[in-house]
């Protein structure tokens, strides 16, 4: 498998789709994302981008209750963090998507090394560790930051956990090190982070363009939109109501 | 109704202008023009030393200067300047006067065009009382038009505005254009699935 850390906008896909566990923003756009593979008879390089939000959005830790007991953030930061999850969460609310807000900001490298791993092991792996990871993620029901708890969620998706061990303690490490480092000096920022032709498209509201480009160009390009959706999500109960998280705004 | 915040000075909202009106037009509901001033940033440059967290924001601004380039030309709207370093305090105090004179969307229509394409000097008085008087709203005095900015900004504030473009529909507040199919699904209804 090509390392994809050297070709960061280059793929053998048609559409590359950078992500990353702890951004609900990115869990809304996996499946239209996942749709567009259907439609259009293609495979989406998926790949992960670990975001450090401290560096953009501050930090904070809240208790159970939601209430903040540390907070390293400006009010302009807190302002952008609650806006962006109660925004997630209004559209995650429409299709049953469950979304509570992290307690803390995780880091999320262990999953971006186990999505590299389950790419490895095929596509249905990689699919079903997806949507196991997030959903239980987002239920806060899974600590990503346990490496025996992320190789157990890759053995219940059908793949190799001990395999992920052993790639995390060397060369997936180093690939997934390397690959997030590689993204700032090619333009990739966040998540979800679309590439196609070489063009970078950043946020699920390029969706209508993706599908343009990908179809063909055909008739007046569209402009940015959260687009209908109706497929089917394989999604649990409906979200309850917000407490203060973390995320991206787009402010 | 929707509730349009904005800022002369935004590309964004620039951007918003015309498919905010062409939904409102579509669906026959009012826009209310509430102006808040955010004053645009100068693009960073790479610099040495630079930390994560001003890379994060220099790549992240280069990367919407270029997305904002890409819809405005798709869109066919001029980007002939920046906003960067502009006071739209004038313009912005105007717009509230133009509002109520019924001459809210023209006055921001005129504006916003000549602003962007870099024709209009959005900090002379002249001018902008001009357009005023051309839109059937003459007699702008500026110490009702800041007393009614300062009364919106408190206002939008209390709403918890503080970004742009910002729509707020419905009891929601809803930042960016990309949101206009839900503004569009919670004005018609909410019937079918809804945007994701």
């Amino acid at each position: 498998m090509a390392d994809v850390a050297l070709h960061p906008l280059e793929s053998d896909s048609p559409l590359i789709c950078y992500l990353d566990i702890k951004s609900p923003y990115a869990y809304l756009a996996k499946d239209p994302t996942r749709q567009l593979e259907r439609d259009f008879g293609i495979e989406v390089d998926w790949r992960p981008l670990t975001l450090n939000i401290p560096s953009f959005l501050g930090s904070a830790r809240t208790d159970k209750k939601g209430k903040v007991v540390e907070s390293k953030r400006s009010p302009r930061q807190w302002q952008s963090v609650r806006y962006a999850y109660m925004d997630a969460k209004r559209y995650a609310r429409l299709k049953d998507i469950l979304v509570y807000g992290p307690q803390k900001i995780w880091d999320s490298s262990l999953a971006g090394v186990a999505m590299l791993w389950t790419k490895r092991e095929g596509r249905t792996v990689l699919a079903r560790w997806l949507d196991l990871t997030y959903e239980r993620f987002w239920q806060r029901d899974l600590d990503i930051e346990d490496a025996d708890v992320v190789a157990a969620i890759v053995r219940e998706a059908g793949g190799d956990g001990d395999g992920y061990l052993a790639f995390l303690a060397g060369e997936g490490r180093e690939e997934h090190d390397r690959l997030q480092a590689a993204l700032h000096p090619v333009g990739v920022f966040g998540v979800p982070t679309y590439v196609i032709d070489g063009e970078i498209l950043f946020g699920r509201e390029h969706l209508p363009t993706v599908r343009w480009m990908l179809g063909g160009r055909d008739g007046p390009a569209p402009d940015i939109a959260y687009d209908s959706f109706d497929v089917a999500v394989a999604v649990s109960a409906p979200a309850e109501t917000a407490n203060a998280p973390e995320g991206r705004a787009r402010p | 109704m929707i509730d349009f915040v904005f800022d002369f000075t935004s590309v964004d909202c620039w951007l918003a202008f015309g498919p905010t009106c062409r939904l409102a037009d579509e669906l026959r509901v009012p826009v209310n023009w509430l102006p808040m001033r955010v004053p645009a940033k100068a693009a960073a440059e790479a610099k040495e030393n630079e930390t994560v967290a001003e890379r994060h924001a220099r790549v992240r601004a280069e990367y919407m200067a270029s997305e904002n380039a890409r819809y405005a030309e798709r869109l066919g709207v001029p980007l002939k300047r920046s906003g960067a370093g502009v006071d739209s305090w004038l313009a912005a105090a105007a717009s509230i006067w133009a509002s109520e004179h019924d001459a809210g969307r023209e006055f921001v229509g005129h504006v916003f065009e000549g602003f962007w394409e870099a024709r209009l000097d959005i900090e002379n008085a002249a001018a902008i009382t001009g357009i005023l008087e051309e839109l059937g709203a003459p007699g702008f005095d500026l110490e009702v038009g800041a007393r009614r900015l300062e009364e919106l900004r408190e206002e939008l504030a209390e709403r918890g505005a503080f970004g742009i473009p910002t729509y707020l529909v419905e009891g929601q507040m809803f930042m960016g254009r990309q949101h206009l199919p839900m503004i569009r699904w919670l004005l018609t209804g909410q019937e079918g699935p809804g945007p994701l």
